[in-house]
């Protein structure tokens, strides 16, 4: 039984590989392209074409259904202008004030999440270390992370007026419930080894707070204040379509009670424009500043 | 089958309370079988310790002699963080020095009622202060039998501190909580990733409240000390190291602080052969040196027979001390040492050992 088991495998892989390898190069075979592999990048050229030729097409239907006069355009003009329309409109939009609005707008989203930033990582840090503290505020966060935050605009116009600073408080109560859970998270997911390696190296519960938990965790707090902008960018428009004079949000509204639905369309691309160019610089500034992550 | 066990156990229980001399327990190894040759040759090695290598084991001393007066000195501000000299339960012979570690009956258990679980039970052990030569206290048994719960019994790091019962004291203190003068390092790295090298290891000192230029200077001998360099590694991040080199970082950090006490859980753990090797005998190296009380968790016999001078062996969960026994300390490097049949037949001792007291275990069960 066993002699010719003990014979067969040598046999096995020449016999079958004799008729096949004559011409003596060895078969390699070709490795799957990248678009047919589970969760494989392709190269970045291949990557942004794909998505460039995505927007071409959507740019391409826009204009066949906005093509021809008012009359013959599938959509009309009133609800969807054409590309031509929207884009030559840049230069009377920025007439009407377009850098003003975006500065007026950005610094009432920069000073909200500033505050938020100060509040939510400065409590949830404590939050995460003393447990007490957050079994104390979970309510509250609980009840601000769940609310409409449409709902809280009208009466942040009760509480604070209808000025700046009813902008920046807005924007701080939608964000900050946000940035304390985000950063009690970030607190909580570093590893117990860490604190226990520190602890037996002499530090103190303060030492191991400041110089372990918040650095270890500070890249993920920034990851989360990048998302808080965007979501900031979101809800300062909401605001400032109420009672307001400047900002995109009064931009639009404006836009729209005048009728120019053009630039109604080139604010929202601007908008856009400005929330993607803010979260790339702060994800530049934030490899930079922990390049030792490799994951940011 | 339960007969064997239970000389096995109050073997084990009885060379714990002489401590110093394990003589006693070796001289009736509990009956060997198939490699009797090797136990033997254990137990004569055992014999040999005992008594007359007692003072050729203090020769090698003198050297480290040297380091430790200036260390007992840094001692006095430590102490206090220890104990709060409560009296000792159980006075020792009047006239014996006291113990570094020594556990009385010692049991950790995790909650009540069915669902608990007991991690030790009635751990008892003591560790002799020989000064200016801390032992280096190898302890071996199987996964999960509560050897890590003992080293984070001493370090006081929780939930595995407090212990349910007994009595863990440090110097004759009872332990309160963690401490730099008993410094740990884990199997996992543990490189804060957002120090560099030197930073890593001035981590300590910086808490101290040690001024920067002080510390790196310090670091920098620590550097070179664990085997790294100073020039190339200094300014580098975890991220960029290898596990050895972490692990160096690790007990150069550690040893910076000049511990009394160093409890390493698996430190080689997961290490390449080769690594492990360099990095036993730069641990040997830097023990000489310090001479502090090291406590080394390890799965590997030939690296606790290697490493140590005393091997603690550990029961199955709940664990216990099986047996504790005497081996040379190291005197070569480790590739050379283990290739010698003799470290070979004290290694074969105490798998036959660990064999029969697992075999008597299960058939306890």
């Amino acid at each position: 039984m066993t002699k010719p088991a003990a014979s067969a495998p040598p046999d096995g892989p020449t016999a079958p590989k004799a008729p096949a390898a004559p011409p003596a190069q060895p078969q390699v075979p070709d490795a799957p392209p990248w678009w047919r592999t589970l969760r494989a990048d392709g190269p970045p050229l291949a990557r942004f074409a794909m998505g460039a030729s995505f927007v071409a097409l959507l740019v391409l239907v826009w204009w066949v259904l906005t093509r021809g006069s008012a009359t013959e355009a599938i959509v009309s003009p009133s609800k969807l202008p054409s590309p031509g329309e929207v884009f030559g409109s840049f230069g009377s939009l920025l007439d009407r004030g377009l850098i003003d609005a975006i500065i007026a707008t950005l610094s009432r989203v920069f000073l909200g999440i500033l505050f938020a930033a100060v509040v939510g990582v400065g409590l949830g840090v404590i939050a995460a270390s003393y447990r007490v503290v957050a079994a104390t505020l979970m309510p509250l966060v609980i009840f601000l992370r769940s609310v409409p935050m449409g709902a809280l605009l009208p009466l942040t116009l009760v509480w604070f007026s209808i000025g700046e600073e009813q902008k920046r408080m807005f924007i701080f109560l939608a964000v900050v419930p946000f940035v304390f859970s985000d950063t009690m998270q970030a607190i909580s997911s570093v590893p117990e080894r860490y604190v226990e390696t520190a602890q037996t190296l002499g530090a103190s519960r303060r030492q191991i707070v400041t110089k372990v938990l918040l650095r270890l965790a500070l890249p993920d707090i920034v990851t989360s204040l990048r998302f808080q902008i965007g979501l900031g960018l979101g809800y300062i428009t909401l605001a400032e379509a109420i009672n307001t004079e400047t900002g995109v949000g009064a931009l639009i509204n404006t836009s729209q009670r005048l009728g120019q639905q053009a630039h109604t369309y080139l604010v929202l691309f601007v908008i856009a424009l400005l929330a993607f160019g803010i979260d790339l610089c702060v994800r530049i500034f934030q490899r930079q500043l922990f390049y030792y992550r490799k994951d940011l | 089958m339960s007969d064997p066990s239970k000389p096995a156990e109050t073997e084990g229980s009885g060379s714990a309370k002489s401590a110093d001399g394990a003589a006693p327990a070796a001289a009736s190894p509990p009956a060997p079988v198939d490699p009797r040759a090797a136990a033997e040759a254990l137990a004569a090695f055992e014999a040999e310790q005992a008594s007359p290598s007692e003072p050729a084991a203090a020769a090698p001393q003198s050297e480290p002699a040297a380091t430790a007066p200036p260390q007992a000195a840094a001692k006095p501000p430590e102490r206090p963080s220890i104990g709060g000299g409560t009296p000792i339960v159980k006075p020792l012979a009047p006239g014996a020095p006291v113990p570094v570690v020594s556990f009385e009956k010692v049991t950790k258990r995790y909650g009540d009622g069915p669902g608990a679980f007991t991690a030790i039970k009635d751990v008892t052990f003591s560790i002799p202060d020989h000064p200016g030569r801390g032992e280096f206290v190898s302890i071996l048994g199987p996964s999960g039998c509560g050897k890590s719960t003992v080293i984070r019994l001493i370090a006081g790091l929780m939930p595995q501190f407090p212990q349910t019962s007994g009595q863990v004291l440090v110097d004759g203190k009872p332990i309160l909580g963690s401490g730099p003068d008993r410094g740990m390092v884990f199997q996992d790295y543990t490189s804060f990733d957002n120090r560099t090298v030197l930073d890593n290891i001035a981590f300590g000192l910086e808490c101290r409240g040690v001024g920067k230029e002080e510390r790196h200077d310090l670091a920098r001998q620590w550097i070179a000390k664990v085997g790294l360099s100073i020039k190339n590694d200094a300014d580098k991040h975890p991220h960029e190291l290898s596990g050895g080199m972490r692990q160096r970082v690790a007990i150069a950090r550690t040893l910076i602080l000049k511990p009394r006490i160093i409890l390493m859980d698996e430190p080689f753990g997961a290490l390449d052969p080769p690594t492990r090797s360099k990095m036993q005998d730069n641990l040997v190296e830097l023990w000489r040196e310090q001479s502090p009380t090291i406590f080394f968790i390890t799965h590997s016999i030939e690296e606790a027979v290697f490493l140590g001078d005393h091997i603690l062996i550990f029961s199955n969960s709940p664990g216990t001390v099986l047996k504790e026994v005497r081996v040379p300390p190291p005197d070569r490097p480790a590739l050379e040492s283990q290739r010698d049949p003799k470290f070979q037949e004290i290694v074969w001792g105490i798998r036959e050992i660990i064999e029969k007291l697992e075999s008597s275990k299960r058939a306890g069960d």
